[in-house]
């Protein structure tokens, strides 16, 4: 175990900095509920939430840190997804009781750190619009904000029929041509939406769309019994958002019954009107910040 | 008849004080922890109304509200129960197709009588139990 105890000046308390691995899942779910209680967007995780979580996203607990008092009791967590050169913060909290005492400062740095010596040369975050301690503690750190992501829902429902486009060949995508499609995939998917998160993800289902004139694209997802995850969808022509519509359309037009959330949406994408045009709606924001080390 | 709800909430405290405000204005109350418990709790009791949190731990709010909508209970009231700003909370409540939301924390003076007014004329509100 790794130790790491700095006093601070105000209250003389020793944090202590615990490599995320030392704990069950069900305890990293438990330390992180907590610190989440009063958050703008409560999102609470079980044990098999965090478990996956955990594998989807390349979260190292190595890197990952929970704070605790010197009696052991867990305060906060921060954890640390890593991949390649890049390194990803998340799940960062601290129980409410323990705030203002830099405790997130303190898992900033332990993060950080960590992300140098696992080779790291860049970092990044995502943010809920509206929390702005955590915002001007990020800007401290020196992090930049690059764009604002959406992450949106969809009800169960089928599209309407009056909508429906016309002069589109539907195929469904092989496993193989999955792969080939998320590998040439165009853009900068924030972390949660990028090839190795949906890869191991797994479960991805795929349609490609063409029209006689040649337009083309695809969109990718993941399914589940009841609910269809990270949408994401390429056309030859970025602003196509005809063709986008399109693509969005036949996800709800063969999976009619299914919840749909997908995350991470840019603000700035052409193609979210047309997700808005398949009933998407913005459940709540994030902003996306990066730190060149 | 007594006035059977369901309460699928995952924080213990938000639960407990909910199930106790709601009995003692007259209620039967069903705590469910999570949003499979809840669902299942729903699908046994066929309650007069559903109180959902929308942040749960396995499945959230939504997707339940969705399946239960989808498994029949088309015309059970269901309230969202949600710390969530309030613009978000109604779209996302809206859309769907909540009867409308209650927003935390709750405020023990109004909290049972804002059930009640679902319960009597089912309209779509927003009601802010913010004691401040």
């Amino acid at each position: 175990m790794t130790d790491t105890k700095r006093k601070t000046a105000e209250h003389a308390v020793v944090n202590i900095a615990v490599p995320a691995s030392e704990y069950t899942y069900k305890e990293l779910a438990d330390i992180y509920n907590q610190t989440r209680i009063d958050y703008i967007v409560p999102m609470p995780m079980n044990a098999k939430r965090m478990e996956e979580y955990v594998q989807f996203y390349d979260v190292s607990l190595d890197a990952s840190v929970v704070a605790t008092k010197e009696d052991g009791e867990p305060i906060a967590v921060g954890m640390l997804g890593l991949r390649d050169d890049r390194a990803w913060i998340t799940r960062l909290g601290v129980v409410p009781v323990h705030r203002e005492r830099r405790l997130g400062s303190f898992l900033m740095t332990e993060l950080i750190n960590g992300a140098r010596r696992f080779g790291a040369d860049r970092v990044q975050l995502e943010v809920i619009v509206g929390n702005k301690p955590a915002r001007r503690m990020f800007l401290k750190f020196g992090f930049q904000e690059v764009r604002e992501l959406y992450v949106a829902r969809r009800p169960p429902g089928p599209p309407s029929p009056l909508n429906r486009p016309r002069g589109y060949a539907i195929t469904h995508l092989s496993d193989t041509e999955i792969r080939a499609c998320l590998a040439s995939r165009p853009g900068t998917p924030s972390w949660v939406e990028d090839t190795p998160s949906l890869l191991t993800a797994g479960r991805l289902r795929g349609i490609r769309v063409e029209t006689q004139d040649r337009r083309r694209g695809w969109v990718i997802f993941h399914h589940t019994p009841f609910q269809i995850q990270h949408v994401t969808l390429s056309t030859n022509h970025p602003d196509d958002v005809d063709l986008a519509y399109a693509l969005i359309y036949s996800i709800h037009q063969l999976y009619p019954s299914h919840d749909t959330k997908t995350e991470n949406i840019p603000k700035t994408d052409p193609c979210w009107e047309s997700f808005e045009r398949n009933g998407y709606v913005v459940a709540f924001r994030r902003t996306e910040m990066t730190l060149d080390l | 008849m007594v006035n059977h709800i369901v309460v699928i909430e995952d924080n213990p405290q938000s639960a407990r004080l909910a199930s106790k405000l709601l009995k003692r204005a007259g209620f039967e109350v069903t705590l469910a922890e999570d949003g499979e418990s809840g669902f299942q709790a729903v699908i046994e009791a066929a309650p007069d109304l559903v109180l959902v949190d929308l942040g749960l731990p396995d499945i959230d709010g939504q997707t339940v509200v969705a399946l239960l909508r989808r498994e029949g209970f088309a015309k059970t009231p269901i309230i969202a129960f949600t710390a969530w700003p309030q613009d978000s909370a109604r779209e996302m409540a809206s859309a769907y197709g909540c009867d409308g939301v209650i927003t935390k924390p709750i405020d023990t003076r109004t909290f049972a009588e804002q059930v009640e007014k679902f319960l009597s004329d089912g309209k779509m509100r927003v009601e802010n139990t913010d004691a401040s």
